[in-house]
């Protein structure tokens, strides 16, 4: 049935031209759900002549008059209807097809038929058919979209704005003001582990956009989903088997601008030592100089870096349909890098909490960033019943990241330290998912799901070596070597998961699922360093160490005595059990009200080890809670082409295990003591959503949406008392917060011209205690806050506050031109962040604000004979710059000072990407 | 000798009330402060330890030893502490170690010599290897007080902090450690010898820090006295020679009340900043970071930084670390220099030390006309003048390098008849009276909170100052 469909669909042009003395039209809908079928073939058995519905249903089909017509209503999942009908010549004649529904309905983000899945046009089915609010992102949007990362391709969504990696490429997700940790990452719906050492969120520049079928971003929970979004959820659907023979292949260069103003510096990975010296050696070794090299910071530069981009795709099924395998795999190297301004702000302000900084530096970083992905999915059906599926995901970043640090250190006013670190990051997330989907009974449906995943993350051998531009008066000048730090990170994060559901359709209108899932995390950091400092003849300023290069210079261990840090805070473990149960129904009223609702119980277990002695309190702990999530969707049908959306769902978000760990984990800050918190509280959100939906002809969408969250402990950074005389920074709950907002999507196409766009605000407001040093009546400098009460702040000092990432307004537009006839596409796309908040400071007034930013992209790709496609990609046309400031108006010589460019308030970072181009070439056969 | 002193006027009155009436001068031995139960020596010591360490009685140990909150520990004259290795000697309740000038207490390393050959690299010199840890005092300290005890060789790794907070796992600790505003530190006629990086870092405190002696403080950073907020208190007749940095810092980083307010007054600073590579990080004391206080009446010799006040800088015009200035008051200060670079940093350049017209040498003697704080200057007309004529360390200098002599050793900080720091200074302020004060007491307080002299540095000729 798929070849005929398939042909047919390939033959419309043809189909039209044939001379017909009638025409027939109508509507093809669900007989259940009321819904407009898309792809249903409405055929004549007679002549073979056909058509398929269109994005509304609709179908047009010219015919030979006659008295008797017979007309075939074909659709995957419904049964086949034939009606005979008598047509006068010239007559235009209506026919609408209700049809039922064949066996079990197809779970509702499934789209049936032939429909191509990576296509726009499926993407915007399965956000109308969907049972709650999600927004979605086809393969074909993400292709002609300036975006290689699923980092970069999640901004285009509705409400969701990124956080960007050091060369300015989108890494989290905050969806609608949500921070990271407010969110979850799914692949192909199962829940994935982060490589990140401290925190439970995927990076998503992890991901090659090339291999995926959609991204969809869920902002509702129902109760067969996890619990544990507030902000929601991105699943990632990877590209599966397609019904027939698939090959596709992209090549691709590339170059950022930003190194025609200064070469790429690069160093040599495969020298890195993978292990730290008491990793390498037995128990107890006292590592030596000789241990070390610093070598790799005598930087090789690049005069012209090209980005090379390779993917493969490989797909088929068997002639009888039962079983089909996709492979793919995607190599990127791409050559990032920006140009950093940095007031490095000192531990405590000026009294009156007024900005004030110890160091401005000036970072150079060049990132080579290599991402290989490889991904198979098998389906086997065992036979009309039972199927079987297997799916594997290897993903590995590389990212080489050469930073160059020159500093004036204004404290000394003389000496000008540079810094020099050469990092490489391994993040790699391997995953094998098998599934299982029984139709027990006609009614009875039986689906299941056993997973493994591992994220790992290392950082081998992170060099640092600092050297001096001595200029002071009175000592010795020159270049001098200072110290080296040697540092290995290694963590992981591992789960094995089981999920299983059963769902019974009691009517065509009412079914029930109930489910159930159980998981077992294991997370594992490793950390330690080593602190060298430059060998010299003896001690103090006239026996320095000249500097000629990295590799000659010298080094001993002078405090450090060389053995492993095995106690430093962020060594720990930790593991997390989940089990969850859920029970929920559908049921649909008069053909029009939809309604899906239920429970879901969420049990967890947390335990961590930790470096704390044991005769302090929680040296290790668990902490265990049980959730009860209700959530209910109401979907009312207004018309054929409106939907009207209400729903409820109860999300919670787990703090980061490193969070738990009690330990004290920051290094070198004289100013306040950052620790872990083992009485964190897991947030608890009531989330409430309404959305109006339409879906015109022609691909046209318009949604208009509001929702409101209220956060129960929300989990927040500051200052809180451990004991008498001790206090912490550390991350603590702080009461209840609300976030509410607005959206509006839509699409509209005129002939060849298309324009997409969305729109969210959002508002959020949490109250966090701060700290307060300022100038008491008595003349004294004193510092409030929540461990110390003065007379004139009696109570800590509090501020008032959006959440941390959250920004007013977010925006997106794209302006598409499409000339099917040349296979031309151009798409010109900007992305408007608002100004949010991107690091809470723990006094008042001083916390660091990201400057609203404009992000222009274009991207363009042209049909070729031999079915290749050339395709181009501009990123960052504007060249827009990071800005971050904090909101106070700068003083004395500061208002002068690089970069200060404002009267109102202070500039405390600064980076520039520039632009960067790709220029490719893909091959598609089928 | 001091007790004798102390005497004297109180000889006096009873001379005068003799006069009129027949007096009994009567004399009760003090009963001998016994804690608890006396603490056995038979085995190394190691874990909670309470009660009392008996007179003499020498204690070796193998692990690391802590006081409980709400304990107390009595350590005797004469009492030794034998560290085996590198462990702490951790104050959550109360420490009393009273040494006496005929009977010190030892905090040391077994067997352990010092080294102190002028010129030896520090690289190999045990005083900066960190042999054991140092006493740390936790959040719940309420007293720590340390009279005539010597404390050697500190300075060692914690692989894991043994105390609540301050101590990173698997950094150096220091020689004492002092967390807590409410608690009271005295440190009285004491010497500390040898660390890895600050000999006292007190995070909050009211101290008392009087007549002790501070040898080779700090490996390649460090100040012999570090202060942060929340402390308050005198820091007077200390001799400061051969520290990394700076003899006495004090800052107020770090958001503990009270403000750091701290007295430096008659204090010697002899070779200090000669390890620390990073230039114009001072080398004598430092007010940085909000600290308000005084200082006066102190001596400096061939330090390579004379006293270093934090404030609005010359570069680029900001306001960085600045000391409360406006609650800051020096003056009376003799700065003696051998060579020129020295003199050329006798006020620091880039900081805003204002010159006094009452510092030795006299500002109008070797400045420019229309100098402003932290501008750079040639300071010829400084060199060897006011030598301070020790009685035991020959000035000028005779060795290559200052920073080759970083020990006491048997040199003689004493005045020598003709010395210019003889009545230089003021005594029109009184110690810092802390709130509350820190009681006057032989064991739980402080025998004497010294006041100023008018003779510079640690040794006033009337003997009241450092005794060592």
């Amino acid at each position: 049935m798929f070849l005929t469909l398939a042909g047919l669909l390939a033959r419309p042009a043809t189909a039209q031209r044939r001379a017909a003395a009638a025409t027939l039209h109508g509507t093809i809908l669900d007989a259940a759900t009321g819904e407009p079928v898309i792809g249903a073939t409405v055929l004549l058995p007679a002549t073979q002549q056909g058509t398929a519905t269109g994005l509304d249903g609709t179908y047009l089909l010219r015919v030979a008059a006659g008295p008797t017509v017979v007309v075939q209503v074909q659709n995957l999942g419904h049964e086949t209807q034939t009606r005979t009908l008598s047509l006068a010549e010239g007559e235009r004649q209506q026919a609408d097809f209700r049809l039922k529904a064949a066996g079990r309905t197809l779970a509702e983000v499934t789209v049936a038929g032939h429909l191509d899945r990576e296509s726009t046009e499926a993407a915007r089915r399965t956000e109308q058919r969907a049972d709650n609010v999600l927004n979605v992102l086809s393969a074909r949007t993400i292709e002609l979209s300036p975006d290689v990362t699923a980092g970069n391709v999640v901004q285009r969504a509705s409400g969701v704005s990124v956080v960007r990696n050091s060369g300015g490429d989108g890494q989290y997700a905050i969806i609608r003001g949500m921070d990271r940790r407010y969110n979850y990452t799914l692949v192909n719906g199962i829940k994935i582990p982060s490589p990140d050492p401290n925190n439970r969120y995927v990076p998503l520049d992890l991901f090659p956009a090339e291999l995926l079928q959609r991204l969809e971003v869920v902002k509702a929970l129902t109760p067969n989903m996890e619990g544990d979004a507030i902000g929601g959820a991105m699943n990632m659907v990877m590209k599966s088997a397609p019904d027939h023979l698939v090959v596709a292949a992209t090549v691709a260069g590339g170059y950022s601008d930003l190194f025609a103003s200064r070469p790429f510096a690069s160093f040599r990975t495969n020298g890195l030592a993978r292990q730290s010296p008491a990793e390498r050696n037995p128990a107890g070794y006292q590592a030596q100089a000789g241990d070390f090299s610093s070598q790799v910071l005598d930087f090789a530069a690049v005069k012209v870096p090209v980005n090379s981009l390779f993917g493969l795709t490989v797909g088929n099924r068997t002639r009888d349909g039962r079983l089909g395998l996709l492979v793919a795999g995607s190599l990127q190297n791409t050559h990032r890098g920006s140009d950093r301004l940095f007031y490095h702000p000192l531990g405590q302000p000026n009294p009156g909490n007024v900005f004030t900084f110890d160091e401005i530096q000036r970072r150079e970083y060049s990132l080579l960033q290599t991402r290989a992905g490889l991904h198979a999915k098998l389906d086997y059906a065992l036979n009309e019943r039972h199927k079987l599926g297997l799916y594997s995901l290897l993903l590995r970043l590389d990212d080489a990241q050469a930073r160059t640090i020159r500093t004036n250190d204004l404290g000394t006013g003389g000496d000008v330290p540079m810094r020099r670190q050469a990092r490489l990051q391994r993040q790699q997330l391997w995953a094998e998912t098998l599934q299982g989907d029984h139709a027990l009974l006609p009614r009875l449906h039986f689906d299941w799901t056993a997973s493994y995943a591992r994220a790992t993350f290392a950082t081998p051998d992170v060099t640092e070596v600092t050297s001096k531009n001595a200029t002071a008066a009175n000592t010795q000048q020159g270049t001098f070597v200072q110290a080296a730090t040697h540092l290995w990170q290694h963590s992981y994060d591992q789960d094995l998961t089981g999920a299983a559901n059963l769902s019974f359709a009691v009517t065509p209108t009412f079914d029930i699922t109930v489910g159930g899932l159980l998981r077992q995390k294991n997370r594992s950091n490793y950390y330690d360093y080593y602190n060298l400092d430059a060998a010299t003849s003896g001690v103090g300023t006239s026996n320095q160490q000249p500097f000629t290069t990295y590799g000659q210079a010298r080094f001993v261990f002078n405090l450090d005595n060389g053995l492993e840090k095995s106690t430093n805070g962020n060594n720990y473990a930790a593991t997390e059990r989940i089990g969850a149960g859920y029970a929920q129904a559908k049921v649909l009223f008069f053909d029009k009200l939809q309604l899906l609702g239920g429970v879901r119980l969420e049990a967890t277990r947390q335990h961590y080890d930790s470096q704390l002695p044991d005769d302090q309190v929680g040296q290790s702990g668990t902490i265990r809670y049980v959730d009860v999530l209700p959530s209910l969707h109401a979907k009312y049908l207004l018309s054929e082409q409106q939907n009207l959306r209400l729903s409820y769902f109860k999300g919670i978000s787990r703090p980061n295990l490193f969070e738990l760990v009690p330990a004290q984990n920051d290094l070198n800050n004289d100013y306040y003591t950052q620790a872990g918190n083992p009485n964190l509280k897991h947030t608890q959100a009531d989330n409430f959503d309404l959305r109006y939906e339409h879906y015109g002809p022609a691909h046209a969408q318009l949604l208009v949406g509001a929702f409101y969250k209220r956060l129960r402990n929300p989990i927040e950074y500051g200052f809180s008392q451990s004991s008498s005389n001790l206090y912490f920074y550390q991350p603590t709950n702080f009461g209840t917060a609300t976030n509410y907002g607005a959206e509006l999507v839509f699409t509209k196409y005129i002939r060849r011209w298309g324009l997409t766009g969305n729109y969210t605000y959002t508002h959020s407001t949490i109250t966090t205690t701060k700290r307060v040093y300022y100038r008491d009546a008595t003349g004294s400098l004193v510092t409030a806050d929540a461990g110390s009460p003065t007379a004139e702040y009696p109570t800590a000092p509090t501020q008032v506050r959006p959440l941390q990432g959250q920004s007013d307004h977010i925006g997106n537009l794209a302006l598409l031109y499409k000339d099917e006839t040349r296979g031309l596409d151009v798409q010109l796309a900007v992305v408007y962040t608002g100004r949010r908040l991107v690091a809470v400071s723990p006094y008042r007034d001083l916390d660091q604000w990201q400057r609203a930013t404009t992000q222009l992209d274009f991207s363009a790709e042209a049909r070729l004979p031999l079915h290749l496609t050339a395709f181009l990609k501009v990123t960052n046309l504007l060249n827009t710059a990071t800005v971050v400031e904090v909101m106070q108006a700068p003083t004395g010589d500061l208002r002068t000072a690089p970069g200060q460019d404002r009267a109102d308030r202070i500039l405390v970072q600064r980076d520039v990407y520039n632009r960067s181009y790709l220029l490719g070439v893909r091959f598609r056969l089928n | 000798m001091m007790r004798l002193f102390r005497l004297l006027p109180l000889a006096a009155l009873t001379l005068l009330a003799g006069c009129t009436d027949s007096v009994e001068t009567v004399e009760l031995s003090a009963p001998r402060l016994l804690i608890g139960k006396p603490v056995d020596n038979t085995a190394p010591l190691g874990g909670a330890v309470k009660g009392t360490m008996q007179q003499g009685q020498s204690f070796d140990v193998n692990a690391n030893v802590i006081i409980n909150a709400g304990d107390t520990l009595v350590i005797q004259p004469g009492v030794k502490i034998n560290f085996l290795g590198n462990y702490n000697f951790v104050v959550k309740g109360t420490l009393l170690s009273l040494g006496t000038q005929a009977q010190p207490v030892y905090f040391t390393v077994k067997g352990l010599a010092k080294t102190d050959q002028p010129g030896a690299s520090p690289a190999t010199d045990p005083a900066y290897q960190g042999k054991w840890g140092g006493i740390l005092g936790d959040v719940t300290c309420p007293l720590m007080v340390i009279k005539w005890t010597h404390i050697e060789f500190c300075g060692g790794v914690a692989v894991v902090s043994p105390v609540s907070a301050g101590i990173v796992n698997g950094k150096n600790t220091n020689p004492i450690y002092f967390q807590n505003p409410q608690g009271v530190l005295d440190l009285e006629d004491s010497w500390l010898y040898g660390s890895t990086n600050d000999m006292m870092t007190i995070l909050g405190g009211r101290i008392n820090i009087m007549r002790n002696t501070f040898e080779k403080g700090g490996k390649t950073g460090g100040e012999c006295v570090n202060v942060k907020s929340g402390t308050t208190g005198n820091i007077a007749y200390n001799v400061f020679i051969g520290s990394s940095t700076n003899g006495s810092k004090a800052g107020n980083g770090g958001g503990k009340n009270p403000q750091t307010n701290v007295y430096m007054y008659n204090n010697t600073f002899v070779h200090c900043g000669y390890r620390r590579t990073q230039a114009g990080r001072g080398g004598s004391l430092n007010y940085e970071e909000g600290a308000r206080g005084v200082y006066y009446n102190n001596l400096m010799v061939n330090c390579k930084y004379g006293p270093r006040v934090v404030g609005s800088g010359n570069y680029l015009g900001n306001v960085l670390v600045a000391a409360d200035t406006a609650n800051l008051r020096y003056g009376y200060n003799l700065n003696y220099v051998d060579s020129l670079r020295l003199a050329n940093e006798i006020y620091p350049t880039n900081f805003l030390t204002k010159p006094q017209a009452t510092d030795l040498p006299r500002p109008g003697s070797f400045l420019p006309v229309g100098y402003r704080p932290g501008q750079v200057y040639d300071g010829t007309a400084a060199l060897r003048q006011n030598n301070p004529q020790f009685v035991g360390f020959p000035l000028p200098a005779p060795v290559q390098r200052l920073s080759d002599i970083a020990a006491a050793g048997t040199a003689n900080f004493r005045l020598g008849s003709g010395s210019a720091a003889i009545g230089k200074g003021t005594t029109s302020f009184a110690p810092l009276a802390t709130s509350p004060s820190i009681p006057l007491s032989a064991t739980y307080g402080a025998t004497a909170i010294t006041p100023p002299s008018r003779d510079l540095g640690a040794y006033p000729l009337d003997n009241s100052g450092n005794q060592h």
